[in-house]
Parts: structure tokens; sequence; C-alpha cells
């Protein structure tokens, strides 16, 4: 899986391309823990590109929007493809987390 | 065949799938006798797909462990209070058309089945 990190306002936004699954899911962990370290208390992850997260992956989202939420900023998710919004259908994330339809609706939310 | 050399782990990852289902059971049943024999702890992996299902068999010789068992995720209450973890359970127990843990012969066996053309949906 690649991830592209870009700014809108004041949210980073992680564009994320390929497969989010359990090899994927630590470096994405990694990410987004560097980014809190560095301050940072906005990041949208744009999910235009994902094929398919695992429940590794969900996993590591779920815990991204937690660590965020506690640092009193906040996760928010753009463009979900349909095998993404199916899983995230089946966990429950559509009711508990930040869904956006363009990364840029995400950031200004 | 990798079991003369006695490792202490033998991992079959689709070491069938090659095989057409009656060729991979004559593969499958000798394998089985040489691990039991040999007392190899061993994890196993095959899939198969018949029609339009496919079905993923995880086969293991560690202490007994249901990982089908443990308690379901309530994906119904706030992110703060949501604990992470046990959504591969989740979705396998609500996505997939069979999910059936067996303990027979000293072995875990996990067995994963799901229709092709149903997998988008819950069962």
């Amino acid at each position: 899986m690649e991830i592209n990190e870009s700014q809108i306002n004041a949210s980073t936004v992680l564009t994320l391309t390929g497969r989010l699954d359990g090899l994927a899911s630590p470096v994405l962990d990694q990410k987004v823990d560097s980014l809190l370290a560095a301050g940072i208390r906005s990041i949208v992850f744009d999910c235009s590109g994902l094929a398919y997260a695992s429940s590794a992956g969900l996993r590591s989202f779920l815990a991204a929007a937690k660590k965020l939420k506690s640092a009193g900023g906040r996760a928010s998710f753009a463009t979900l493809t349909p095998a993404v919004h199916k899983v995230f259908e089946l966990s429950g994330f559509l009711t508990v987390l930040a869904i956006y339809p363009t990364a840029a609706s995400a950031a200004n939310g | 065949m990798a079991t003369w050399l006695k490792p202490e782990l033998l991992l079959l990852d689709e070491h069938t799938s090659a095989l057409d289902p009656k060729s991979g059971d004559q593969v499958i049943t000798p394998s089985d006798e040489v691990i039991v024999r040999d007392k190899l702890t061993t994890l196993m992996v095959t899939h198969s797909s018949v029609s339009d299902r496919i079905r993923v068999v995880i086969t293991d010789d560690a202490p007994a462990y249901d990982p089908l068992a443990r308690e379901e995720v309530d994906t119904s209450i706030p992110l703060e209070d949501r604990a992470i973890g046990g959504l591969g359970v989740h979705l396998v127990k609500n996505h997939m058309n069979v999910s059936l843990y067996e303990r027979i012969d000293g072995k875990n066996i996990l067995t994963i089945e799901g229709r092709l053309n149903a997998i988008d949906r819950p069962v």
C-alpha cells in the first residue's frame, strides 16, 4: 500500500492506495503516530484508491480515530470505495467515524 | 518431503492448490499420517472452490482454541467506549456462509466458507 501525504487547510490528508492488510497496517500506525507526535490533530484518510481493508486495517483506522479524539483532534474518512464501505458498514464504522464524500469536504468538516 | 527434516514447525500453505480435489485429498491423507507419526507441530491452510463456493480450512495442532467463541464485538457503542480488536472474527461470523471450529484428534480445525456471488452481503 502507498501512503501519500498532502495538506488541505489545517488537515493532513493521507491518500491510501492499494491494500490495507496485516502487512500494511503497522506502516499506517507508524505514520499516524509520527503525525500525532509532530502536533497534527486533524487527519483525513482519503480511501479513494483503497481496494481492500482487512480487519487489521480496520483496527488501524479505529486506533487512529481513538488516538486523535483523545488528543483533542479528529480523524475523517473520505471517498470510500464500495469494498471498504462494505466492511465499514459491517463493522459499525459508518455510525462512529466521520465519513465524507470527498477529502476536501472532510478537511472542511 | 519437508517432513524428513523433522522441523519444529511445519507450514503447509496451500500445498494442494495446484491439484484437483481428489488428488488434493490423496496428498493430504498421507501428509496427515506423517504429521501424526512424527508429532510435528503443523499449521496447514488449504482452500477449495466448488461451484460458487470457496472454502478455507486452517488446521493446527496447538492447544485447543476456538477463535469463534470470543465475545461478539458490539458495533453500536460510541468510539471512545469501543475496544480495538475482534473485528476479524466479527467479519468472518457475519460475512461468511459457514464459520465452524472443531477440535478433532488433537487438532484445531477452522473452516470458513462463502458463496462467491453472495460474499458482499451478510448472512
